[in-house]
């Protein structure tokens, strides 16, 4: 069984675009159905079939599966904000396998001071792909969309528009969320550029992070998620870390020494917790690395934007890190994030 | 969403039906089926031991939740 489910997810499920519209069960069942045949039975009569019933398990989201998939409760998306983050029955995002993303509802709790998304999925798929799908968009979106929003509210330009939130900050999220999906779910064969590896590694250290019970071990999955976009070396991370981050993230050079000293102390934290030195987490830490995680994201699909912008849609992870280097290396500005990224106190860090 | 429906049909179709999947198929079965006759078994109950994700109606399936 495991090699017959290793060949349909190698040779079908791994070639279709991602997340694909059918999962490897969706096969193996009809293979169960058409192809145990009894004793000569011909199998080129029966794969026809085959192939039939598994087309049959695709079915138009409109016919039957009304309003998509949508998240419970348990997937809330949480804002944290009061203005509107999306345009209610709009589509969120869109990937080429042909799932769409739909903003349903906008729920306020708090009195309404704080609004949660109802989101729902829809596409030409099978009932289990649906449900596998939807469940990795509604992790992703829950791990994204609110740092996005956090990230952008405080901007908005409209003089008319104070409460709600803008176009400009809505088409902003929406922008960065369709590149992360994109990304998410690039093929294989990509696997060198940041859409390939890094940005996935990223998303996922992050949805796990925020899963986690136990703020060590989420404060010490957000700095994985860091390594994960900016990581080349195997030794001396802290320092390779924070330089980096600090000058993606900060574009005075002066500024950046302070920068480097809190990123550092973020990570002496981390290690002292996970090595046993320290059994209790500062209250601000565990918010504080994740906040960095989210920041130092940004200011890679700030780079890669403004790479495509120049005609480098597909830049490669080796000439960010050079282009870092060179930045960390005269104190000059990173090119790419559109403004000053650090946002994390600074009095949260200055102390040993 | 015709276009579209049959667009996603053929993709799948489309690798479902290469030769390459076929007789890796077959080869996979065949070799499983002489190793293991019992690996029959799991594939029959295929259906009554997977995860389906939703509850099953009288119209088709309940997507909705």
């Amino acid at each position: 069984m495991a090699g017959l489910a290793e060949a349909v997810t190698r040779e079908v499920i791994d070639k279709l675009p991602q997340p694909a519209v059918i999962v490897k069960e969706d096969v193996l069942e009809s293979i169960a159905e058409h192809l145990v045949l009894p004793d000569g039975g011909s199998f080129e009569q029966a794969y026809p079939q085959f192939v039939l019933s598994v087309l049959d398990r695709l079915v138009p989201p409109q016919t039957t599966y009304g309003a998509g998939l949508r998240n419970t409760s348990s997937e809330r998306i949480d804002i944290g904000m009061t203005a509107a983050p999306f345009e209610e029955e709009s589509i969120v995002a869109e990937l080429p396998s042909g799932f769409k993303i739909f903003c349903d509802e906008v729920r306020w709790k708090d009195g309404g001071f704080d609004s949660t998304l109802v989101v729902s999925v829809q596409g030409v798929c099978s009932a289990r792909a649906l449900d596998r799908a939807s469940k990795q968009f509604f992790e992703i979106m829950r791990a994204l969309v609110p740092f996005f929003f956090r990230q952008e509210m405080g901007k908005s330009t409209d003089a008319d528009d104070d409460s709600d939130t803008t176009s400009a900050v809505r088409n902003t999220v929406l922008v960065r969320l369709q590149k992360c999906l994109t990304m998410y779910f690039a093929p294989e064969s990509t696997k060198g550029t940041f859409q390939g590896r890094r940005i996935r590694n990223a998303v996922r250290l992050l949805i796990e992070s925020d899963r986690q019970v136990h703020d060590a071990v989420g404060l010490s999955l957000s700095f994985a998620a860091i390594e994960a976009l900016l990581g080349e070396k195997t030794e001396g991370i802290a320092e390779e870390l924070s330089r980096k981050a600090a000058t993606l993230l900060v574009p005075n050079a002066d500024n950046r020494r302070a920068a480097i000293k809190a990123i550092k102390r973020m990570y002496d934290h981390r290690s002292k917790l996970l090595h046993g030195e320290r059994l209790i987490v500062e209250p601000h830490a565990r918010d504080d690395v994740r906040v960095l995680a989210a920041a130092v994201l940004r200011g890679v699909l700030d780079w890669l934007h403004f790479a495509a912008r120049f005609g480098e849609p597909d830049a490669e992870a080796s000439k960010f890190f050079v282009d870092l280097q060179e930045a960390s290396d005269t104190g000059r500005l990173f090119v790419g994030p559109s403004e000053d990224l650090w946002t994390i106190p600074a009095e949260n860090w200055d102390k040993e | 969403m015709t276009a579209e429906w049959n667009q996603v049909l053929e993709q799948v179709r489309v690798w479902l039906d290469r030769d390459k999947f076929r007789t890796t198929l077959l080869a996979e079965l065949a070799r499983e089926y002489r190793e293991t006759p019992a690996i029959w078994n799991d594939i029959a109950s295929a259906d009554a031991s997977a995860t389906m994700p939703h509850q099953k109606t009288s119209s088709g399936i309940d997507f909705y939740r």
